[in-house]
């Protein structure tokens, strides 16, 4: 039986360490409210796809996936410049909004990981 | 330490630098860095009182030296140290791990039977750096249980106060929201605090944002102004069919609520406490447990 290969965890210190990237293939698109809307093509699983391919649906293989930022969310999105580490983006955002600077992480840091779960966004190692 | 912040975690409390901050925390254990690298480990327990400090202190050595590969040297009491409390006694130790070397020290109090391990790590020297070290200051704010009537509580930027007779039971850290949750008997306390208080209330006030968070307030708040900011608190019961509280039996289910949120313009935040019990209580614990700041 072959046992699926456990990727080393990073540490909280080499976490914040790692800079984050914007995806060039997402789209902007500011709303009325200053809400902003990111737009990014995805692939279609390979399940859904031979669903797809059952019901002969189109055969394009990716979607559109929209995501709505509010101001906080927007601030974030703007301070990655693929320069910035993510201990950085926490550190200006703390100063920004004047939050504690735990609160800060543990939102910055799991909004920055569902931008990575969503394609939005690539980590680059510190090396 | 001539900037310092207190830091006070179930009954134990101390003052660090304001540029440290606690990375690590379960119920009693904490571990306080600078930036990415740890500077203070404290854990603590409670003694049962039947067996001697010495014998404990004996078992953590061997202990530490199996399970995290730690070797733990004890060592005599600096020459310049001298006990903050009459009721600490003091075990001096240094501490060794693959590369890293520091200091640390045991506490055993007489009065409340607590035993309190401090291990500094490389660059705050306990042993040689004098009384007026870093590591010797800190050690000379650390008190392991309440005082007066209250037991503080002052950890990433919520500062409270709470009697001591309620202990802490679950805690959880979201983004957005951290909630305590204590009991005393029949009797519960939730603290919230939730920030940037600019953005969450740039679109609702502190009424319309209360009912959004806690969903099972009844009936009309009472606004007003405390020394940090706006408060609006309210008292409701909650019953199993309007009147049971009168019945015999039926009314032990009566549950007596009072929720108090407030803002914290300093520090931008909302603060909110949670009250009830199965009789009506004093509303003073709730109006004053902001107030004390440790």
């Amino acid at each position: 039986m072959i046992r699926p290969k456990h990727k080393p965890k990073l540490s909280r210190t080499d976490a914040l360490l790692c800079i984050p990237e914007k995806n060039p293939l997402v789209k902007e698109s500011q709303l009325e409210s200053g809400d902003l809307i990111l737009s990014c093509p995805q692939v279609y699983k390979p399940f859904f796809q031979k669903l797809r391919n059952l019901i002969k649906q189109s055969p394009e293989q990716t979607y559109i996936r929209k995501i709505e930022l509010d101001q906080l969310g927007c601030d974030v999105w703007s301070m990655i410049d693929g320069g910035k580490n993510i201990n950085s983006i926490v550190r200006e955002f703390a100063d920004k909004h004047q939050v504690h600077i735990r609160e800060a992480e543990i939102s910055v840091t799991l909004f920055i990981k569902s931008l990575g779960e969503k394609g939005l966004i690539v980590i680059k190692d510190q090396s | 330490m001539s900037e310092t912040k207190p830091l006070a975690w179930n009954e134990i409390f101390i003052r660090i630098p304001t540029s440290w901050d606690v990375d690590q925390l379960d119920d009693t254990y904490l571990l306080i860095g600078e930036d990415k690298s740890p500077c203070l480990e404290l854990k603590w327990a409670a003694s049962s009182g039947r067996i001697k400090p010495e014998t404990q202190l004996k078992k953590f050595v061997s202990r530490a030296r199996q399970r995290l590969g730690i070797q733990i040297i004890e060592q005599s009491p600096p020459s310049f140290f001298t006990p903050a409390e009459n009721s600490f006694e003091y075990f001096f130790f240094s501490w060794k791990q693959e590369e890293k070397k520091g200091d640390g020290v045991i506490i055993f109090c007489q009065n409340c039977k607590k035993l309190t391990l401090f291990r500094f790590f490389p660059g705050l020297s306990l042993l040689s750096g004098g009384c007026s070290s870093l590591a010797a200051r800190i050690l000379d704010t650390f008190c392991d249980h309440p005082k007066n009537k209250t037991t503080p509580w002052s950890i990433f930027g919520m500062h409270f106060s709470l009697p001591k007779a309620f202990s802490l039971k679950n805690y959880n850290f979201s983004p957005g929201c951290f909630t305590l949750e204590f009991k005393q008997n029949a009797a519960q306390v939730k603290i919230f605090s939730w920030g940037p208080a600019s953005f969450l209330l740039s679109k609702t006030d502190l009424s319309g944002f209360a009912m959004q968070r806690v969903k099972d307030i009844e009936g009309l708040g009472v606004a007003g102004t405390w020394d940090k900011g706006a408060f609006v608190q309210w008292q409701f019961k909650k019953q199993i069919f309007d009147g049971a509280d009168r019945l015999f039996l039926l009314n032990r289910f009566t549950r007596y609520k009072v929720f108090r949120i407030c803002t914290d313009e300093a520090d931008n935040r909302i603060l909110g406490i949670l009250a009830e019990s199965s009789r009506r209580f004093e509303t003073r614990l709730i109006r004053e447990s902001f107030i004390d700041t440790p």
